[in-house]
């Protein structure tokens, strides 16, 4: 049986989601679409020919000082799980593809 | 003035069908308040934040003139949140205003009564005209300038003055060595969970260089002194981070009780603001620039919200959630920042 939790509520201004909490960490799909729908909700990023996986999302518009501090504290919320500040101040948390790959080897690494 | 809208509105709060990412159920009820946590939890996130936000304060206050520099507009919001800093908290607190050229006069006299009765240190700082006009024309005729999503939260105008405000606020607690920042967002105008957010420097220095870019572009050579912060200042400040505070999500008080509760010190509603502010004379303009460009009231989700959390009656954000300025109600203030109103019609 799926255990549903309010430990998985996201902070998202879509209001509380609720995620199945087995095995749904790891798995790299699923990440992404969360990713995603964070994205899509909150900074108004549409997924397509123009907008891709490695767009930056600081260059194109969509994620400026404060919004990155929100998308981290979302990140390490959802996923629980923390970044270094030598991490945050890299440019590994620019694009999708590199945030969902950053999350999964803290999640492996976890 | 109240709008006829053809969108349909939300049937329990008051979001229209064309505000981003919302979506309506067969009862038209919204995505948001299907998916909002019932009062209880409400309740429960409400005390959680006020822990959190105690903690923080208990942890960065003490040993400098300051503890905490609050953004202070002399609207009922910030006020409410110094006076909640200094009496709740026993937070020394330097209030600080951004003159934008539009303020009230109320809200002027009310800052001094605020900022008086409760012994605060208080600061005007006035940029100079000729950069904040040309910021507001820009924003007004540039759609990339801010983050798409910004629309969701504020009028074009509002988020520039806001960034400002910001940047001025960072640079003071820089100067001063003051570890905290507050100032009186209420729930809609910031995410939630972000009554404290904890601002690596370093990290704030990197990730701003794209959007200084642009308002550089846009507004000219002086944006660095503005919406910058020199290299200098962070290396002789020796801080690495400072913690911002949004006392209102921690404390959830409704319009009603807020205004109650200022009233002793002197506060009182100013008149001239329009039915979404207290303090600025321009912010009507910026509505109706906003509702002009996009179709809604830059306020309905910050509206919304209150409604969701029982802090304000549907038929109150109602009536402010239509309440539009005309671009005939607004045509003094386009005057003064020698914007052509009839262009944008």
């Amino acid at each position: 049986m799926t255990a549903w939790s309010k430990m998985r509520v996201s902070s998202s201004d879509e209001g509380f989601v609720y995620y199945p909490m087995s095995n749904t960490t790891k798995d790299t799909s699923l990440t992404q679409d969360k990713i995603k729908q964070y994205l899509a909700t909150n900074s108004l990023v549409e997924f397509d020919s123009a907008v891709t996986d490695d767009s930056d999302l600081f260059k194109e518009g969509f994620i400026d000082s404060f919004g990155y501090i929100e998308l981290v504290k979302f990140l390490e919320k959802e996923f629980q799980i923390r970044f270094t500040d030598e991490e945050l101040v890299s440019n590994q948390l620019n694009t999708l593809k590199n945030i969902t790959s950053m999350v999964h080897s803290k999640l492996d690494a976890g | 003035m109240p709008v006829n809208t053809d969108n349909r509105l939300c049937t329990r709060c008051v979001l229209p069908e064309n505000f981003p990412g919302v979506k309506f159920n067969d009862e038209g009820v919204c995505n948001h308040c299907l998916q909002a946590p019932s009062a209880a939890d409400v309740s429960e996130n409400v005390a959680r934040l006020h822990g959190e936000m105690v903690a923080a304060i208990e942890a960065n206050k003490g040993g400098r003139d300051y503890d905490c520099i609050v953004a202070y507009s002399g609207g009922k919001d910030s006020s409410y949140t110094l006076k909640a800093l200094v009496e709740n908290y026993g937070l020394k607190c330097l209030a600080v205003t951004v003159d934008n050229g539009f303020m009230s006069d109320q809200a002027r006299v009310n800052s001094k009564a605020v900022t008086g009765a409760l012994g605060v240190d208080y600061q005007l700082f006035t940029p100079a005209w000729s950069f904040m006009s040309g910021m507001y024309k820009e924003s007004v005729s540039n759609p990339e300038l801010h983050t798409k999503a910004a629309i969701k939260r504020a009028s074009a105008i509002c988020n520039s003055c806001i960034g400002l405000i910001n940047v001025y606020m960072i640079r003071l607690a820089l100067m001063h060595g003051a570890k905290l920042i507050a100032g009186g967002y209420i729930g809609g105008q910031v995410p939630k969970d972000t009554a404290i957010l904890e601002l690596n420097l370093d990290l704030y220095m990197k990730t701003r260089e794209a959007t200084i870019g642009r308002y550089e572009t846009s507004f000219g050579e002086d944006t660095r002194k503005y919406f910058d912060i020199p290299e200098g200042l962070l290396q002789a400040s020796q801080m690495k981070k400072i913690t911002i505070l949004n006392p209102m999500l921690a404390l959830n008080i409704g319009e009603e009780d807020i205004i109650a509760q200022l009233a002793p010190l002197g506060w009182k509603p100013t008149l001239d603001t329009g039915s979404n502010s207290s303090n600025c004379r321009l912010n009507d303009f910026g509505i109706a620039m906003h509702y002009n460009a996009h179709g809604f009231n830059p306020y309905v989700f910050e509206i919304s919200e209150q409604v969701r959390h029982g802090l304000m009656t549907r038929e109150v954000a109602l009536k402010k959630a239509l309440s539009i300025p005309s671009l005939d109600e607004v045509r003094w203030q386009a005057k003064k920042l020698e914007i052509e109103i009839d262009a944008v019609r």
